[in-house]
């Protein structure tokens, strides 16, 4: 059904048609179900992109954008021929003079990246993606579910609305802080599954009662869980949680399985380490015969190391900046999870500032809070391989490897704490 | 000047947008050099140790290479006529096709429109299920009852209206669980003519038990029945890639219209006809083998305190106390190549292929360094 509610509209860069592309954005994503506030900063962001595009680019380039209903978020997705847009602008860390012209123009850009939700930045066959994310609001769960006594037996039920918002408040009342955050609003957990980018697999016995459950992400090669959770005191409730999520997910298109922070209730013997600390798990889902791992040849050993230790094949090729041109602005997007003061930094654009401008990343997240700042670099992405100099001068430090979570594996780095900021 | 690109999200039907090209494993040259072992010992996928038969290796020495440049019979003429004369039905009952993968989406494909659906277990060779979904049409999975089985009352129970093949893997991949001839004509009276039953006998030849059914008979009495044979298995034909299908001709003559012709070669087509010569011989010592295999590995995985799933087929399961897929990363550093189960749905499962004893003993001796120290254990450290 969200497929089937697209919004494409296709229009020339020309300043008098921008209520055009804004009444479009403002309509469709309220259609999906987005609030006024957060349709307003939507159609902001998008407002933003065109008049700066439109006052530097030819009146007979063309914006493709796509409005579509995410089911619990709606997401615009503009696309521009490829040209020098000033990506840095979309930087948390972008700061704007207000006596240089050039940082006030791109003052738009730097709105448009802070009013959504999610931001992306994307280039293929000579085309630009921008995609903005904005989340629909949900009211929280406010009964608390405690956990019971069963001596029946237990189904995978349908992960059907009613039994997801049941398990949704059954993980937030049992499991707090400890779940994903997204658990104390059971209608977006619902959703979530609805719209297929997530999955569930729950556990219930013949009243109705949610036993246990396990929930992920569908990436598209890596499935990202959490769980298992279970509610009742049957202790064969958590392998069949992990079991039947490992059967739903074998057969599709991925290939590897992470549980972030996994819960006291993991079963032994069917995921391997991948953080020393045991707070990242990992589970191959195909048979795996070796990929290319590119790198700067300051995190070759510590790589080597890390395949070796789990066995995987893999052919280590170092790579190293050879003076060859580069955009001059760097990009980086910034995932955060504040109640968990954890941010995820990746890479959208490699260019010349890279060094200072994560230096500047640094700088500014642990000013507002963040104790925990993680680098993912892409191994399978070779341009991202000469980014090892500046994260290693940022003080980022190898922790560990996630086997497929890219275009190849992900080489997780932290900050070191004292390190520099 | 560049043209633009064409925009696939309009050009891709939806449901092959969500499909993920199937990526087959690396040759033996790149596998052994990523792993860093000398050689590969393969048990991933039911090969047949003893290799092809002395006629069918005959006939592949003497196929002139000359011959290359001229097109094979593009319905498998000759092969057709020797099914036909061993099988006693007539030679338009038969379909030739390259494995028994290509044979299985002609079926699919003259049978099933868009609402469609055909009905299979959840646990079982997983090419009707992906050939159905990439073609758009839904596979429904009935899951095996506990004894590993095919469950005839929940396959009959999902049947509805747009159901039109039911796939039935007998012996099935990978538990090697199979439905005796009572069982097979008590599901057909049932089902009764109303949908297409594939009964895929591609392992079998191993199958030594009097109440195995012989679905070549069966094809006698029962019109909406289809059986698959394969040359890949029993054969040791699988470079070659040769099977073929059998059915009523009204049946067959359908299917035929969603044929590739062609698309099997003149060597394969000769190796085939070569190994019906001397088939009876080559079965009977490849049971042998794998009889011996299955002894001697059900002991020592006993002896190990590993749980097994051994029915008929040269393969057997095998559950592991940790992953599969860091079992098969363990195993080929020792050039030991196991099938891991997760992807049919047995996660910490692998399956091997039974060969002959030396390998079979060189296996045991993987699996016992593996069990040694293993980094598979993890949960949570708290």
């Amino acid at each position: 059904m969200p497929h089937q509610q697209n919004v494409e509209l296709c229009l020339p860069f020309q300043a008098e048609l921008l209520p055009i592309a804004t009444g479009c954005v403002e309509q469709s994503v309220q259609a999906y179900g987005l609030g006024k506030a957060e349709a307003m900063y939507m159609t902001l962001a998008v407002e933003e992109v065109y008049s700066f595009l439109a006052a530097r680019t030819s009146a007979d380039h063309r914006l493709k954008m796509v409005c579509r209903n995410g089911g619990y978020y709606a997401e615009v997705v503009c696309r521009f021929p490829q040209y020098s847009l000033p990506v840095g602008a979309f930087n948390i860390t972008s700061t704007v003079s207000s006596v240089d012209e050039q940082s006030l123009a791109e003052m738009g850009l730097l709105l448009a990246g802070r009013t959504v939700d999610q931001l992306g930045i994307s280039a293929e066959n000579n085309e630009m993606n921008i995609r903005f994310v904005k989340e629909k609001k949900y009211p929280r769960a406010s009964e608390k579910i405690e956990e019971f006594t069963s001596q029946g037996s237990f189904h995978e039920g349908e992960p059907e609305t009613e039994l997801l918002k049941q398990f949704a408040c059954r993980v937030a009342s049992k499991y707090s802080r400890q779940a994903p955050p997204f658990f104390e609003f059971p209608g977006k957990v619902a959703d979530m599954v609805a719209c297929g980018e997530y999955g569930a697999v729950i556990l219930v016995d013949g009243k109705g009662n949610v036993g246990a459950g396990m929930f992920w992400r569908w990436g598209t090669k890596l499935a990202e869980a959490s769980g298992p959770y279970v509610f009742c005191d049957q202790p064969q409730l958590a392998v069949d949680a992990v079991e039947a999520c490992l059967r739903k997910i074998a057969r599709t298109s991925r290939v590897c399985m992470v549980v972030q922070d996994p819960t006291s209730d993991m079963p032994p013997g069917y995921f391997e380490f991948l953080a020393d600390d045991g707070s990242v798990l990992y589970r191959q889902l195909e048979e795996d015969n070796g990929t290319t791992a590119y790198t700067h040849p300051d995190f070759a050993d510590f790589l080597r190391g890390a395949y070796q230790q789990l066995y995987l094949p893999r052919e280590v090729r170092s790579v190293t900046y050879q003076g060859e041109t580069l955009s001059p602005a760097s990009a980086f997007a910034a995932q955060m999870n504040r109640a968990a003061g954890r941010v995820t930094l990746t890479s959208i654009w490699v260019g010349q500032d890279a060094a200072s401008i994560l230096l500047e990343h640094v700088r500014a997240l642990r000013q507002e809070g963040f104790s925990e700042i993680i680098f993912q670099l892409d191994t399978g992405a070779p341009d991202q391989a000469v980014l090892g100099p500046a994260l290693s001068a940022s003080g980022f430090i190898p922790q560990w490897i996630v086997p497929w979570g890219g275009r190849g594996d992900l080489l997780v780095l932290k900050h070191r704490e004292g390190g520099p900021k | 000047m560049s043209h633009p690109f064409p925009s696939l999200d309009s050009l891709v039907p939806l449901h092959i947008q969500k499909i993920q090209p199937y990526i087959p494993s690396k040759p033996d040259d790149v596998l052994r050099q990523m792993f860093g072992c000398p050689v590969i010992y393969r048990l991933n996928n039911n090969e047949n140790a003893l290799g092809p038969s002395p006629k069918a290796l005959e006939a592949i020495l003497a196929m002139d290479p000359v011959q290359s440049a001229v097109y094979p019979s593009g319905d498998a003429y000759h092969l057709r006529q020797q099914l036909a004369e061993r099988f006693r039905h007539s030679p338009d009952s038969f379909i030739v096709g390259n494995g028994a993968n290509e044979v299985i989406a002609f079926v699919i494909h003259a049978f099933c429109q868009t609402g469609d659906n055909i009905i299979t277990t959840d646990k079982t060779f997983a090419v009707y299920e992906w050939v159905a979904e990439f073609s758009g049409y839904e596979a429904r999975l009935v899951p095996l009852a506990a004894d590993y089985g095919y469950d005839d009352e929940a396959m009959l129970a999902a049947i509805d209206a747009r159901t039109k093949i039911i796939f039935i893997c007998n012996p099935n991949n990978p538990t090697g669980t199979y439905w005796n001839v009572e069982r097979l004509r008590r599901f057909l009276d049932r089902v009764d003519g109303r949908q297409i039953v594939v009964l895929d006998e591609a392992y079998g030849e191993f199958v030594g038990a009097p109440d195995f059914p012989n679905g070549m008979e069966l094809l006698r009495e029962y019109p909406n029945l289809l059986v698959f044979r394969t040359f890949s298995k029993m054969f040791a034909l699988a470079a070659l890639r040769i099977g073929f299908l059998a059915g009523q001709e009204q049946i067959v003559d359908v299917i035929r219209r969603t044929c590739v012709v062609y698309s099997v070669n003149s060597l394969a087509q000769q190796a085939a006809l070569g190994s019906l010569i001397d088939a009876e011989e080559h079965v009977e010592r490849t049971r042998q083998m794998v009889y011996k295999a299955r002894r001697f590995l059900e002991e020592e995985l006993s002896r190990l305190g590993l749980f097994y799933v051994s029915g008929e087929g040269n393969y057997m399961m095998i559950r592991l106390p940790m992953s599969d897929t860091l079992a098969y990363r363990k195993l080929m550093g020792q050039g030991i190549m196991v099938r891991s189960m997760t992807g049919f749905r047995f996660p910490n499962h692998i399956r091997v292929t039974l060969g002959t004893l030396p390998i079979m003993e060189k296996l045991v001796e993987a699996l016992q360094n593996i069990l040694i120290g293993q980094n598979g254990g993890a949960s949570r450290k708290d």
